[in-house]
C-alpha cells in the first residue's frame, strides 16, 4: 500500500438552493476552472483537493449536493459525516437567500453537533443583478452564528478564502484540540504515523471556532 | 406480465428488437420508428411516418415555424421555476454537430416541451434530471412525436420518480443492492461498507443514464436497450456498470482510498459504440475530462498536493503505444475485425482443445439441459454466480462452468496485449484477475487493474488465461438459477437472444474488441483509458437480467415496489399493429397519471443511515485485513448466523414474520381459535410472504461458507 499523501482528511459539504453555484464553487476550488455551461447535479457527488495548513497536508473531500427539495431525502444522509458545511446562496436570487434558514434548520436536524459552518453569498461579481446586499448576508450570518463570505466562482474571488477558512476551523476544532488533549500530534494514528480524522471528536467540541 | 397482451407475432418482434438492441449501434436510424412504437405512441410502420418528412434531430425545422407544443396558455405548473433553472443548464455536452442550432434556442424549445407536459399532466412533479431524459427524446425524434413520446415516457416508465418524493428511486437502489448481493456477495459487502445503498447510481436510475452518458449516439443506444425492456431493467444495467468497475474498486480499496469509490462509480466508464458512424451521429464528444477528474482527484493527493496541474509527463514511448492502441481500437471498432493478437489468443485456446464460440451457440440448449440435470450445478444462484468461483474456474470441466467463464479469459487476454500499459506486477494482476473473475463471472471487466506503462510480456496472457476459464462464447446464455421457479415466462423467452447462425459467426470479430489499457483502474494519468464497447456492456446487462430476472424472490422486487409502481403497472405496448377494442386500464394515460401520488409505489424503508460512516483508522485497517483474508480464504468469515448479511430492517422483518408464523401455527394446531379455515388461509398467505425471506435466509449459509 502506498503511504498516505496527507495528514488529515476533512469532509466538507456544500448545500443551498438549486442554481446558486455550488458545483461552480467546487469546480473553481478543486480544478481552478469555471464554465458558464454547467450541468445540473443529480443526487450527490464529491471532489478532492489537498491543501496545506500549518505545515500539515489536509485532504479535503468536498461533497456537492443537488439543490432541489426532493433530493433532500438522500442528501441529508450525508450531513452526519460532514465536518464543515458551506451554506450557499446566490446574491442575485433573494429566494435562495431566504431559504438559507431552512437549510440551516436542516443542518441542526441532521448534521453532527458542532459542525463548522460558513455562509457563502455567491455570484458577487454580478453587480447589476444583485438583490442581496453584503450587509444582509452578514446580518444573517451573525444571527445564525456562522462565518460569512461573498464569493465569485466566475472571477475566482473569495473562493480559496472560503474553503480555507472553513478547513482551518474544522482543523482547529477536530485536530488541534484533539492533539492538545492527547498530547500527541493526533488522535488515532496509523501505523505509518499519519492521522485521519474520520469522525468528529465530541470531547473537543468546546474549541469550536465558528 | 407483458406476455399477457402479446400475440406470438408481438413476442417475436419484441424479442428480435431486444436482440438488435445488443448489437453495435443498436437500432441505428430505425429508432425513429422503433422508439415511438416501444413507448406505445404508434405501432411500427413502414415507411416511417415522419422520418422522411422531418429528419431528426433536424434542428432548423425543429426550431423554426413551430411555436410550441400546445399547452402554452394553460396555467403554470409549480415546478416551472426549477424546470427553467435546469433547461438553462441543458445541452452542455451535445449536440455538437456543425449546423446545430444555438444552445439557447434548443434550451428554449426544451423548456417549452417540458412546460407543456407538466401543464397537461398536472399531477406529475418535475425532478432534476427529467430534463436530461426529455432532451434525448427531443434530439432523437421528429417534433410531432416529442409531446406524445415524452408523455408516455413520463407516465409509463419514469412515473415513480415524479411523485412527491424520491423514495421510489431509493426503492430501486435497494433492488440494485439486492442484485449486487446476489451476483457478488463479497463485492457487495465491500461497497456497502462505504455506502449502505448504491447512491452513486442514483442519477443512472433516475435519468435512465441520460444525465451520465456523454454523447447522443451512446445514450440513444443505451435507450434502445432500455426501451425494449421493462422499466426496471435500468437497475440491471446499472449493476452491470458497477460490476464492470470491480477491479478498479478493488484497487482503490487496496490503496486505502475507499473514500473515492463513490466518485469512481458516480462516473461511467468511457464508452464507445462499435458501429460506424451513422449520418445522424455526429463525432462523439467524449467526456474524458470527467474521467480525468476522477483520476486527477486521486492523484492530487499522491503526487501534486496543492497543485493539480503537476502531472507527470508521458514519455514519448508511452504516447506512441497509446496512440497505436487507440488506432487499433478504432480499426477494430469500426471494421469489426479481430485484432491479430486476439486471433492468437483464439488459436491458443483452440490448441487447448476448447470449443469455439460457433460450436457453443447451437449447443446452448444441451448445455442448459446438462446444467439443469445438475452436473456440477451449485444448488443455487450464489453458488453458481457468487462465491466459490475459483473452484469452478480451476476444474473447468462442466458445461456450465464453460458458460460461466464467458469473457473472462478473452477479455483478460485481450487486455494483456503486448504493449498494453498495465500493472507493474504481473503477479498482482493475476491474483486480482482471478479473484475478481472468481466472484463476478457474469460480468467481468475487460481489463484487469492495470495502468502503469510497464510493458509486460504476452506470457501474462497465458497465466491469466489459465487462472480463468475459456475464451469465446460471450453468447448470453441462460445460466439461470435453477431454484427460481417463479420466474415469469415472458422473461425467460424474451431475454434470450436467438442465435442465428449469421450472428454467431460474427461473434468472434464482434467480441474482438480492443480492450487494451484499463479504464482508469489505477489512478494514472499515463494511460488513457480505452473505451468499453457499449454493446458489450449491454450484453452483460442482458446476461444479468436473464440470470437474475426481476421475478427472482431473493431480489424482492415485488416486495419493494408496490402495486402502483411502474415496475408493476408497465405492460409492453402492442408494436406490430394498431389494436382495436377497449384499452386496458394500464394503457390509459389518465389512469396512470392518477397513480403518481399513490401511497403504494414503494414499500417504505427506514431512512438511510449516514453514508459517511466514520471509522477510526485502526478499525478500518482491521476490517481491510479481514476483507483481504476473507478474499483469499485465510479466515472463515461469518461462520455464525448469516443474519449479519441482512440489514436491521430485514432482520426485524424476518423476526416478525417468523413470530407471526409460529403464533398462527400454534393457534391453528391447538384448535383454540374459531374459524380455523380462515386462519389456514391466512397461514397460506403468510407463508407466501415469508417464503422469499426464508429462501434468502437458507441461501445465506452457503454464501457465508463459500466466501469464507
Amino acid at each position: 500500500m502506498p503511504p498516505p499523501h496527507y495528514d488529515f482528511l476533512i469532509k466538507l459539504l456544500l448545500i443551498g438552493d438549486s442554481g446558486v453555484g455550488k458545483s461552480c464553487l467546487l469546480l473553481r476550488f478543486c480544478d481552478d476552472a469555471w464554465t458558464p455551461s454547467f450541468i445540473t447535479t443529480i443526487g450527490i457527488d464529491f471532489k478532492i483537493r489537498t491543501i496545506e495548513l500549518d505545515g500539515k497536508r489536509i485532504k479535503l473531500q468536498i461533497w456537492d449536493t443537488a439543490g432541489q427539495e426532493r433530493f433532500r431525502t438522500i442528501t441529508t444522509a450525508y450531513y452526519r459525516g460532514a465536518m464543515g458545511i458551506l451554506l450557499v446562496y446566490d446574491v442575485t436570487d433573494e429566494r435562495s437567500f431566504n431559504n438559507i434558514r431552512t437549510w440551516h434548520a436542516n443542518i441542526e436536524q441532521h448534521a453532527s453537533e458542532g459542525v463548522n459552518k460558513i455562509l457563502i453569498g455567491n455570484k458577487s461579481d454580478w453587480d447589476d443583478k444583485r438583490v442581496v446586499t453584503k450587509e444582509q448576508g452578514l446580518a444573517l450570518a451573525q444571527e445564525l452564528g456562522v462565518r460569512f463570505m461573498e464569493t465569485s466562482a466566475k472571477l475566482n474571488d473569495g473562493v480559496e478564502d472560503a474553503f480555507f477558512t472553513l478547513a482551518r476551523d474544522c482543523k482547529a476544532r477536530l485536530i488541534d484540540s484533539q492533539a492538545d488533549a492527547a498530547g500527541s500530534p493526533g488522535g488515532a494514528t496509523n501505523a505509518d504515523g499519519s492521522v485521519k480524522v474520520n469522525q468528529p471528536v465530541s470531547q473537543s467540541m468546546s474549541t469550536c471556532c465558528s | 406480465m407483458a406476455s399477457t397482451v402479446m400475440d406470438s407475432n408481438e413476442e417475436v418482434t419484441w424479442e428480435l428488437l431486444r436482440e438488435r438492441s445488443l448489437r453495435p449501434g443498436g437500432f441505428g436510424v430505425d429508432r425513429v420508428r422503433i422508439w415511438p412504437a416501444l413507448l406505445g405512441v404508434q405501432p411500427l410502420s413502414d415507411p416511417p411516418p415522419y422520418s422522411e418528412v422531418e429528419r431528426t434531430p433536424e434542428p432548423s425545422s425543429a426550431l423554426s415555424g413551430h411555436s410550441g407544443y400546445g399547452y402554452e396558455d394553460a396555467d403554470p405548473h409549480p415546478d416551472e421555476r426549477q424546470i427553467k433553472l435546469d433547461t438553462d443548464r441543458s445541452f452542455v455536452l451535445y449536440p455538437i454537430e456543425p449546423g446545430s442550432p444555438s444552445r439557447e434556442a434548443l434550451q428554449n424549445n426544451l423548456n417549452t416541451l417540458l412546460v407543456s407536459l407538466f401543464r397537461k399532466r398536472r399531477s406529475l412533479h418535475y425532478f432534476q434530471g427529467f430534463h436530461d431524459i426529455v432532451s434525448v427524446i427531443f434530439l432523437t425524434l421528429p417534433r410531432p412525436l416529442h409531446m406524445p413520446c415524452v408523455e408516455k415516457m413520463a407516465l409509463h416508465r419514469v412515473r415513480d420518480a415524479m411523485g412527491i418524493g424520491l423514495e421510489p428511486v431509493v426503492g430501486l437502489l435497494r433492488i440494485l443492492r439486492n442484485l449486487l448481493r446476489l451476483v457478488d456477495p463479497a463485492y457487495a459487502e465491500l461497497l456497502e461498507n462505504t455506502s449502505p445503498l448504491p447512491y452513486h447510481a442514483l442519477s443512472n436510475l433516475l435519468t435512465l443514464f441520460s444525465h451520465d452518458v456523454p454523447t447522443l449516439p451512446l445514450i440513444q443506444h443505451v435507450w434502445d436497450f432500455l426501451l425494449v425492456r421493462e422499466p426496471v431493467a435500468v437497475v440491471w444495467l446499472a449493476a452491470a456498470v458497477i460490476l464492470y468497475r470491480k477491479p478498479s474498486i478493488q484497487l482503490l480499496v487496496d490503496q486505502d482510498e475507499e473514500g473515492m469509490i463513490h466518485s469512481l462509480l458516480g462516473a461511467l466508464p468511457e464508452l464507445a459504440d462499435g458501429e460506424p458512424r451513422l449520418p445522424l451521429d455526429g463525432p462523439a464528444h467524449e467526456r474524458t475530462e470527467i474521467l480525468d477528474d476522477d483520476v486527477k482527484g486521486l492523484f492530487d493527493d499522491q503526487e501534486s498536493g496543492d497543485d493539480p496541474s503537476a502531472a507527470p509527463v508521458l514519455s514519448g514511448k508511452v504516447h506512441q503505444e497509446l496512440n497505436e492502441q487507440t488506432d487499433a481500437a478504432e480499426l477494430c471498432t469500426r471494421e469489426g475485425r479481430s485484432h491479430p493478437i486476439i486471433s492468437n489468443v483464439y488459436m491458443f485456446d483452440d490448441a487447448r482443445g476448447l470449443p469455439k464460440a460457433e460450436d457453443d451457440v447451437p449447443g446452448s440448449k444441451h448445455i442448459m439441459g446438462d446444467a439443469l440435470n445438475g452436473t456440477h450445478i451449485p444448488s443455487d444462484v450464489d453458488a453458481a454466480f457468487g462465491s466459490g468461483k475459483i473452484d469452478m474456474a480451476t476444474t473447468g470441466s462442466s458445461p456450465l462452468d464453460h458458460e460461466l467463464g464467458v469473457d473472462i479469459n478473452e477479455t483478460d487476454s485481450a487486455c494483456r496485449r503486448p504493449g498494453t500499459p498495465h500493472g507493474k506486477n504481473g503477479g498482482d494482476n493475476i491474483a486480482l484477475a482471478s479473484s475478481s473473475g472468481a466472484v463476478s463471472p457474469v460480468l467481468r471487466s475487460p481489463c484487469g487493474p492495470t495502468s502503469s506503462p510497464a510493458a509486460d510480456t504476452p506470457s501474462d496472457t497465458v497465466a491469466v488465461g489459465a487462472s480463468g476459464t475459456r475464451p469465446e462464447s460471450t453468447v448470453p446464455f441462460p445460466h439461470r438459477p435453477t431454484r427460481s421457479s417463479t420466474s415469469s415466462p415472458i422473461l425467460v423467452s424474451s431475454t434470450f437472444p436467438s442465435h442465428d447462425p449469421e450472428q454467431s459467426t460474427t461473434l468472434p470479430s464482434e467480441r474482438a474488441q480492443p480492450f487494451t489499457s484499463c479504464h482508469q483502474a489505477k489512478p494514472s494519468r499515463q494511460s488513457k483509458p480505452t473505451p468499453l464497447p457499449l454493446h458489450q456492456l449491454l450484453h452483460e446487462a442482458d446476461i444479468l437480467l436473464t440470470a437474475y430476472p426481476p421475478s427472482l424472490p431473493s431480489l424482492a422486487v415485488y416486495e419493494i415496489m408496490g402495486r402502483d409502481s411502474v415496475v408493476r403497472t408497465w405492460h409492453a405496448p402492442t408494436i406490430t399493429m394498431p389494436r382495436d377494442g377497449p384499452k386496458d386500464k394500464w394503457e390509459s394515460d389518465d389512469y396512470l397519471e392518477t397513480l403518481v401520488n399513490s401511497q403504494d409505489i414503494v414499500i417504505p424503508s427506514p431512512p438511510p443511515s449516514p453514508i459517511l460512516r466514520p471509522r477510526t483508522p485502526s478499525k478500518k485497517k482491521d476490517s481491510a485485513i479481514q476483507r483481504y483474508k476473507a478474499r483469499y480464504g485465510l479466515t472463515l468469515r461469518r461462520v455464525g448466523l448469516p443474519l449479519g448479511s441482512l440489514t436491521p430492517y430485514e432482520r426485524h422483518l424476518l423476526l416478525a414474520g417468523a413470530l407471526l408464523v409460529v403464533g398462527i401455527a400454534v393457534a391453528v394446531k391447538s384448535n383454540r381459535v374459531p374459524k380455523v379455515d380462515g386462519l389456514k388461509a391466512l397461514w397460506q398467505r403468510r407463508w407466501m410472504l415469508v417464503s422469499p425471506i426464508w429462501t434468502f435466509w437458507s441461501r445465506a449459509p452457503c454464501q457465508a461458507g463459500d466466501s469464507g
